[in-house]
């Protein structure tokens, strides 16, 4: 037996059957000559409402409308009502859900007609009026079933195509963001390594592969430990790992080493994420590791290369300083050696004899002032008193300034700072600022120098302010050992100061133009023992 | 013809005053006319003043101008003007810095009859290239 279609279904669930068909037929031929005015009435109030009115398109199309109403009631009193009946009914379906026409107007309608066809049959059949009624009220029936499933068939339709479009792009999504955490994951230079539970590996990405020397196939699934740390692999490592994978992270930072397959050790910063609060996946512990081994390597050399630069930068600018006097000393023995073959006068001789005597002395104090900058004592800290140190300091320069014309002054505040310091050390600081001040405004005869100091929330300001030529170049790095020195001076005066200074945490700097040169020196007013020591 | 050789003048461009003129007192007392300049500059104001000098001794790192600038500009006036640097950097010398002829190094403490060994030297030769240009044209005249 074939299988029943949908309209045969239909037609069983509303009992519509041959006589149906015959009463039908009959009615037509009754009620027929009626169906254009039941079209023009029907269209009538259709144009009254708002929104079904909206539907329509002209006058044309009205009584095209009209046209097709009427040939519909004549072809549902057709008395034929096969498969190629129903597919009729359905494609005046489609049409109404392809114009946009609401389900509510077809129902509605609907019932407009039906009224109108009852009151023929009632009117025009007697003792068959109740059958025909029947009749006409199951076709009716099906004509509006298959025309709501037109609706239904266009809704599902629509809703199978958003989700074929949303499936599509959700697919396609998926599958781009895959690549791009395979890429991701594959492509960076760090080490990824996924654990799961017991420690084994289960993600080994292509750096890892690189650094550790062990294929991919080689080391997924072996536990981390035994394959790559063994070092790590006692007890307390065990520990730590275990902890890890069970999300108790003591650090999330952490450094370690991993032999490599060929037996080499290296030196790897890991960075470690638990990833066991989801229970589908297997890999508990990411592990993101970078080799160090090459930047320590790197460092190294580049500290001992800075450091064998800074010793040979230094050493040369020793060797300097210690060559002059020894030329001085060497020339003025020539000439002693001249001078008594010579017999000359003894003045003259005891004048050089005097000059290599200096330049011993020099050298000696050239020995004293390297140490003291190379290898400088630990500070001797106490509490010193601003005021005591500035007129000390003052007080040792000012001889000095009254030879060369120079006005020392100085500019204090209202009341006294006591902080901590290396007295000793800071009266040199001084010193050597004002001595420098002094000869540079002395060299063109006179000049005021300023030694002035200010309280800060933390800290103490002293500046040594001059109104010299200033310094020939302000960016030179002037407080370098040996980068300039003045006749008689060691080029290490700067240098010294400025570690005294930065070994009391504080700073110094200068800012020069001509006719105002300022040495600002900032020193904290509490040191720390670490500081001290 | 005697050899006089005060008529040879020698620049002496170094800070250090004091040796300095020591030096230059006996290379005067060894019969040279010595000059001192402390820095670069005083150097070139020098050199920008003729006659120019036959020799130039010079330290590298004179301030406001090095021993190499100070050289070149006395070399832009004199082409070929015998250089010695007597220097505490024999580190920093680049004997072709100088231009032709190379300057000759000295290293502090300078060994003083090496000094003025080469600067007697300089004297002879500058006095053997006076004599050749002073007996040129007689020599051009006779082969007319």
């Amino acid at each position: 037996m074939a299988e029943e279609t949908r309209f045969q279904e239909l037609k069983r669930y509303v009992r519509f059957n041959e006589h149906d068909a015959e009463l039908l037929v009959a009615f037509r031929a009754r009620a027929e000559p009626e169906f254009p005015r039941i079209a023009q009435e029907f269209y009538d109030r259709i144009r009254e409402h708002a929104d079904a009115h909206d539907v329509f398109t002209g006058e044309e199309q009205i009584q095209r409308l009209q046209r097709s109403l009427v040939a519909w009631m004549r072809r549902i009193c057709g008395g034929t009502y096969d498969e190629a009946y129903h597919e009729q009914t359905a494609q005046i379906g489609r049409v109404h859900v392809k114009i946009g026409l609401p389900q509510r107007y077809m129902l509605t309608a609907m019932a407009l007609i039906r009224i109108a066809l009852l009151r023929i049959a009632d009117r025009e059949f007697d003792a068959e009026a109740s059958a025909t009624r029947e009749a006409l009220l199951r076709i009716l029936d099906l004509e509006l079933a298959v025309m709501l499933q037109a609706y239904k068939d266009s809704f599902t339709e629509r809703i199978r195509a958003i989700e074929r479009q949303e499936g599509g792009n959700l697919r396609h999504a998926l599958a781009r963001a895959e690549h791009r955490y395979i890429n991701a994951v594959e492509l960076a230079s760090v080490l990824i390594l996924g654990l799961d539970r017991e420690g084994r590996i289960m993600l080994f990405n292509r750096e890892a592969e690189r650094i550790t020397g062990f294929a991919r196939d080689e080391a997924l699934g072996q536990p981390f430990l035994t394959l790559l740390a063994p070092e790590e692999s006692d007890a307390a490592g065990q520990m730590r790992l275990k902890d890890a994978l069970s999300g108790r992270l003591a650090e999330q930072v952490r450094e370690g080493t991993i032999r490599t397959r060929a037996g080499k050790v290296r030196d790897i910063v890991w960075n470690l994420a638990y990833a066991g609060e989801h229970e589908d996946d297997d890999v508990v512990l990411f592990a993101i590791g970078r080799d160090l081994t090459e930047a320590r390597a790197m460092a190294e050399r580049t500290r001992q290369a800075e450091k064998l630069a800074a010793i040979g930068t230094l050493a040369a600018g020793l060797a300097h300083e210690i060559r002059n006097p020894l030329n001085g000393a060497q020339l003025h023995v020539s000439f002693l050696e001249r001078a008594i073959k010579k017999k000359a006068s003894e003045q003259d001789m005891l004048d050089a004899t005097r000059v290599v005597a200096d330049e011993i002395k020099r050298l000696a104090h050239l020995v004293t002032e390297f140490l003291d900058f190379a290898r400088p004592k630990p500070l001797q800290l106490k509490s010193t008193s601003l005021f005591k140190l500035v007129e000390h300091a003052k007080g040792m320069a000012s001889s000095q300034a009254e030879k060369l014309g120079v006005t020392l002054s100085s500019d204090s505040p209202s009341a006294d700072i006591e902080f901590e310091a290396d007295q000793a050390k800071l009266t040199q600081v001084l010193l050597n600022l004002l001595q420098n001040a002094v000869e540079a405004t002395g060299a063109g005869g006179g000049g005021q120098v300023t030694l002035r100091s200010r309280r800060g929330p933390r800290h103490v300001l002293i500046e040594v302010e001059d109104d010299g030529p200033g310094l020939p170049a302000p960016d030179a790095p002037i407080f370098d050992a040996f980068f300039s020195t003045k006749e008689g001076g060691t080029g290490l005066g700067l240098a010294i100061t400025h570690r005294i200074v930065t070994d009391h945490r504080g700073t110094i700097d200068v800012s020069s133009k001509p006719g105002k040169t300022t040495f600002r020196v900032t020193l904290p007013l509490r040191q720390t023992l670490e500081a001290a020591s | 013809m005697s050899a006089d050789s005060s008529d040879f003048v020698v620049l002496l461009v170094d800070d250090e005053l004091r040796t300095t003129r020591r030096l230059a007192e006996m290379l005067h007392e060894d019969g040279l006319t010595v000059e001192i300049a402390r820095d670069g500059v005083a150097a070139i104001s020098r050199l920008a003043q003729s006659p120019l000098p036959d020799a130039l001794v010079t330290e590298l790192t004179t301030s406001h101008a090095n021993g190499i600038a100070i050289s070149q500009f006395a070399r832009s006036r004199q082409p070929g003007l015998p250089v010695f640097v007597v220097t505490g950097y024999p580190n920093l010398f680049e004997p072709d810095a100088f231009g032709a002829p190379p300057a000759m190094l000295f290293t502090k403490p300078v060994d003083y009859a090496s000094l003025k060994e080469a600067l007697l030297a300089a004297w002879n030769e500058k006095r053997a290239k006076d004599q050749e240009e002073a007996i040129r044209p007689r020599r051009l005249g006779c082969s007319d």
